[in-house]
């Protein structure tokens, strides 16, 4: 059989034709295109991740500014709070403290009327008692009275403590002193002589004596020896009654003072109390002034 | 009755004869290289593909896939060899449905020429792996008794090579041919359908071993490196 060369080396040659040819516009072009879209699509995943990354760490930073924004707002609501009651606070006391100085105001006023008041209701009762006393006592025998009060100051002038007795006695012996004993009624000669008797037997020396009569006195006896005074006089019950009245009323300011200090509240309270305790002061005044007239 | 096309001469002058095998060999590279030139001239990176080029991609990516298989890495080396070995046989075996097709393949030229390719591709691989000295020690391993068997291993595979496909595919051809006239109907139909098949096995089998006998060539090389690679570490 006879080989044909021509042919084998056509076929080779026709197959590296092809190899080539198809190298170059089959499998090149392929598999560039192909390496490319795997390329591309590794790349496109890889962007997504990138993108799904970046987001979640957006989420995050979101989450972290919500979360910010929370204690912001929870901090500035405490605050808030915190400033609402101080000044809930400030303003109570203030209230306290005006509905205090209101109520010292008013305690002030309160005595200083009370005072004014005592003063008013001494003169007054003092007097009346005077009046009174005067015209019991002027009805009752003048010279009863008279001497009552003579025996009164003698038996006073006897019960002398001795350390004064000397004293007088001493500014007796240094001093020739008139005696002046003043009264507020008229002495008979012979009370007068009784009186002197007595206080020359007293302090045992003979002295002048200079009788006088004085409307100042209201009712009663006065020894003068030099500075030393014995007397006896109803100026004395006078200032014990309004002792006694002095006393009655603060007690009733204490019970008061007590009772507002339990309801002081608020300075609407503090202001009806004063309100309400004026127009109770002028109701006595009045009531007391109509019982003073009646009386006249 | 023509047993090989190479005795369909349609021109001679002097040595020069265009037989059946050349002109159909032209028509399978026109053919292929058509398509090729058609569908890469504007390919598409994007997802969306024209049809032809998910085609071409498929075919490619399953050519590289069987390589793969063989080599495990560097396949891209050997596919256009590789590649184009089976597609022209492939294509050859495959139209021989065509009424008046001679199947360039069932030419023991056709057949030894692509045997021969392959016989100094393996060389070639392995030389431009192994480096010249690295590419002969393989014929004297395990042993240099084993030379002259090597040597006469590398000859006999290729003409092993060439003669499977021409004597499948002639004989394919043949026996349609003498069952025409025996049976004319039906039966030779299933002949030929049972020709595609083992054209298509013919392909895919010189294919393949092209790539095994390349690889053979390379290979040894590659586990070498991988020793010297472990004895480094």
């Amino acid at each position: 059989m006879k080989v044909d060369w021509f042919t084998l080396i056509a076929q080779i040659i026709n197959f590296l034709i092809l190899l080539v040819l198809l190298k170059y516009f089959l499998f090149d072009r392929i598999v560039r295109i192909m390496d490319r879209r795997k390329e591309k699509i590794s790349q496109k995943l890889e962007e997504a991740d990138q993108k799904k990354a970046e987001a979640e760490q957006e989420l995050q930073e979101y989450h972290r500014k919500q979360q910010e924004l929370e204690e912001q707002k929870e901090e500035i609501l405490a605050e808030k709070r915190k400033e609402g009651e101080e000044t809930k606070k400030k303003l109570l006391e203030k209230a306290r403290q005006e509905a205090e100085g209101l109520r010292n105001q008013w305690i002030q006023k309160f005595s200083q009327e009370k005072e004014e008041f005592l003063n008013d209701l001494r003169r007054e009762a003092g007097q009346q008692i005077y009046q009174i006393s005067h015209r019991v006592l002027s009805d009752l025998a003048d010279s009863d009275l008279e001497n009552q009060i003579v025996k009164t100051f003698l038996k006073r002038l006897d019960n002398l403590e001795s350390d004064r007795e000397k004293e007088i006695k001493k500014t007796l012996g240094e001093n020739k002193h008139k005696i002046l004993v003043r009264t507020s009624f008229k002495l008979t000669n012979e009370v007068k002589e009784e009186i002197s008797d007595r206080i020359q037997k007293r302090f045992s020396k003979t002295h002048e004596f200079d009788f006088q009569q004085s409307d100042q006195l209201k009712i009663g006896i006065e020894l003068k020896i030099g500075e030393h005074k014995i007397s006896w006089n109803i100026n004395q019950y006078l200032d014990t009654l309004e002792e006694k009245f002095r006393e009655k009323l603060e007690e009733q300011e204490m019970v008061k003072t007590s009772e507002s200090a339990k309801t002081q509240e608020d300075d609407k309270k503090a202001g009806e109390i004063h309100g309400s305790n004026d127009s109770g002061r002028e109701k006595s005044e009045s009531e007391s002034q109509q019982k003073n007239a009646g009386e006249d | 009755m023509d047993i090989s096309p190479d005795s369909i001469v349609y021109w001679q002058w002097g040595p020069i004869t265009l037989n059946a095998t050349i002109v159909f060999t032209w028509v399978i590279m026109l053919i292929l290289i058509g398509i090729s030139w058609m569908v890469t001239r504007n390919l598409s990176e994007d997802a969306s593909l024209s049809r032809w080029q998910n085609f071409l991609e498929a075919v490619v990516s399953t050519i590289k896939g069987q390589i793969k298989d063989v080599v495990h890495s560097g396949a891209e080396e050997y596919l256009p060899f590789i590649g184009t070995l089976f597609l022209f046989i492939s294509l050859s075996n495959f139209l021989i449905f065509v009424p008046g097709y001679h199947p360039p393949t069932g030419s023991i030229y056709t057949a030894g020429g692509l045997a021969i390719c392959v016989f100094f591709a393996v060389p070639v691989y392995g030389i431009a792996k192994r480096g010249i000295w690295g590419y002969l020690k393989h014929y004297i391993s395990p042993s240099p008794f084993m030379l002259p068997f090597n040597i006469i291993g590398e000859f006999s595979r290729t003409l092993s090579l060439a003669i499977r496909l021409f004597g499948n595919i002639m004989s394919g051809s043949l026996i349609v041919a003498i069952l025409l006239s025996i049976v004319p109907l039906f039966v030779p139909v299933v002949m030929e359908i049972l020709g595609l098949l083992i054209g298509q096995i013919q392909a895919y089998i010189f294919a393949v071993l092209a790539m095994v006998y390349i690889a053979s060539a390379t290979r040894s090389h590659e586990k070498q490196e991988a020793k010297t690679n472990n004895s480094d570490k």
